[in-house]
């Protein structure tokens, strides 16, 4: 595992990298594959939110959310070196921004309910630390 | 789009590329979500690791009723694995795996029986009367006296979870001091369930209780919503908690069962099914709470498979249909494994369970997604 990581990453630095089509073709295609990954991971997040146990009965989330995460990090790494804006066209319009707030919203709501008061608001700071961190290491990486 | 400027001569091919994705994503999920809604479950036990937390499937008895967690099977012997589970399966596909020096065994046959587990123990002596032991009452407070000892009941309410309230024998306090006086307090009768804040218990003997797994576990081993007793925490003070009850233990004793073939009642005692005879006991304990009801004819049916080799590892495996037990009321699956002509030790143990692909099934688990709906958003709903 440590040696394919290492021939990953320098083959990432090779100046080739920078020029192949080859390599934009799968990448650009990577990036949608993530992108269908990420949606039918956020389904199958509301539905075991709505549903508790429906989903995680049947799948473990956890590995595939680990994955998920992996495959992300593994593509902007590679985007990086190549140059790639990660990803080019990634951007919030107004009608995506209100729907993910809404979504959040419900999701976070949703899994609070039954808590005691201390606790959501415990989770409520962290969440929002969280995503405050999150939303930053994004938005720097892009720039 | 794509998400990185690509040369025009790549653009056609990169369209195809997204066809060949999207499609191909499209049947995956789909395949994930019949199967979210049509699983095969998997239950297993490993011989080689008994005492391992991880196993679905509980140590295995031989015909006896001792535990085999060594996994040998001797000539002539059966090996028998409970399995509670709540779907309605076509198939179960069952596997053995054994030790690379073993020679696979030449005649073996896995059985498979659906109902209730309780319902298959041996069947004891027939019951009539109340048990045997002498019941005072005394200023208000009510006694039970057993191996000369007197004991107090925690309640008014768990001596008449086990006896009429003219069972009792009004004496003096000046009488009771004739015996020896324990600590030990007596609650309500094992068998019957009680609830107390959000959760529901089952009481399996004098000194303990376990709660129940799910309001599906709950319906799924027989027990009705409406026998459950409400109980004080003084009441229920005197119980040890036990593990969570799921859909395979065995019903505990004091557990009252109905055939509806013979309208025969039975009652679970020290490991055995008794028979319920007509009289006064029988007709105060269905006064406490609705008998599980099993039909003796369909009990005894099952389902079979012969192993045969595996091709790529050292084990043995068979399908059996399902097909005329699946929708049995019970919430055991029986599995025995027997007729072997020479003595074989096992090393792993897999029962795959296939949800059978129907209508009533979907509707099953629509029931399902409602019930566990309601079961959440049900009280912000009303």
């Amino acid at each position: 595992m440590k040696n394919w990581i290492q021939s990953f990453v320098l083959w990432t630095k090779e100046d080739s990298l920078r020029k192949s089509p080859v390599v934009a073709f799968l990448f650009s295609l990577a990036c949608e594959l993530l992108l269908v990954l990420y949606l039918f991971f956020f389904f199958l997040w509301t539905a075991e939110i709505i549903l508790p146990g429906f989903i995680s009965l049947r799948i473990n989330l956890s590995p595939y959310f680990a994955t998920l995460l992996g495959f992300t990090f593994g593509l902007m790494y590679l985007g990086q070196q190549a140059h790639y804006v990660f990803p080019k066209n990634f951007s919030f319009e107004k009608p995506l921004f209100i729907l993910a707030i809404l979504w959040s919203t419900g999701i976070v709501g949703l899994s609070l309910i039954k808590f005691p008061w201390w606790a959501i608001l415990s989770l409520l700071i962290a969440f929002f630390v969280i995503i405050f961190y999150f939303w930053k290491t994004l938005l720097e990486d892009q720039v | 789009m794509p998400f990185v400027a690509l040369p025009e001569k790549l653009l056609f091919r990169y369209r195809i590329a997204q066809v060949i994705l999207y499609v191909t994503l499209f049947l995956l999920f789909s395949f994930l979500i019949f199967r979210s809604l049509f699983p095969i479950i998997t239950h297993s036990f490993d011989f080689e690791n008994p005492t391992s937390s991880k196993h679905d499937l509980l140590v295995p008895k031989d015909t006896h009723g001792s535990f085999v967690a060594n996994g040998k099977l001797p000539n002539g012997e059966s090996l028998i694995f409970h399995d509670g589970t709540s779907g309605l399966y076509q198939k179960a596909i069952l596997g053995l795996k054994l030790e690379e020096k073993e020679p696979l065994p030449k005649e073996l046959e896995i059985t498979l029986r659906h109902g209730y587990a309780a319902t298959w123990l041996p069947e004891g002596e027939p019951i009539k009367d109340f048990p045997a032991e002498k019941v005072y009452l005394s200023e208000d407070t009510y006694y039970m006296l057993r191996n000369n000892e007197l004991s107090r009941f925690v309640s008014r309410e768990a001596f008449l979870s086990r006896y009429p309230e003219s069972y009792a024998e009004a004496v003096s306090p000046e009488f009771l001091n004739t015996f020896t006086k324990n600590d030990i307090l007596i609650g309500y009768r094992p068998g019957l369930l009680v609830e107390y804040a959000d959760g529901v218990f089952l009481i399996v003997n004098e000194t303990d209780m376990r709660p129940i797994g799910s309001a599906r576990i709950f319906a799924n081993i027989g027990y009705r919503f409406e026998d459950v007793k409400k109980v004080s925490a003084e009441e229920l003070g005197i119980y040890k908690r036990g593990k969570i009850f799921l859909s395979g233990d065995i019903h505990p004793n004091g557990t009252v069962f109905l055939d509806t073939d013979s309208q025969t009642y039975y009652i679970v005692q020290d490991d055995h099914f008794h028979k319920l005879l007509p009289g006064a006991y029988l007709d105060f304990l269905l006064t406490q709470s609705a008998p599980i009801t099993f039909s003796q004819t369909t009990n005894d049916m099952t389902a079979s498979c012969t192993p045969t080799k595996d091709t790529f590892s050292h084990s043995v495996s068979c399908e059996a249909n399902l097909a005329l037990i699946y929708d049995l009321v019970g919430s055991d699956y029986e599995m025995r494994i027997s007729n072997n002509s020479e003595d074989t030790e096992f090393k792993y143990y897999e029962a795959q369970f296939y949800t059978a692909i129907n209508r009533q099934n979907f509707e099953f688990i629509l029931s399902q997604v409602k019930e566990n709906f309601l079961a959440r958003f049900g009280p912000y709903l009303q």
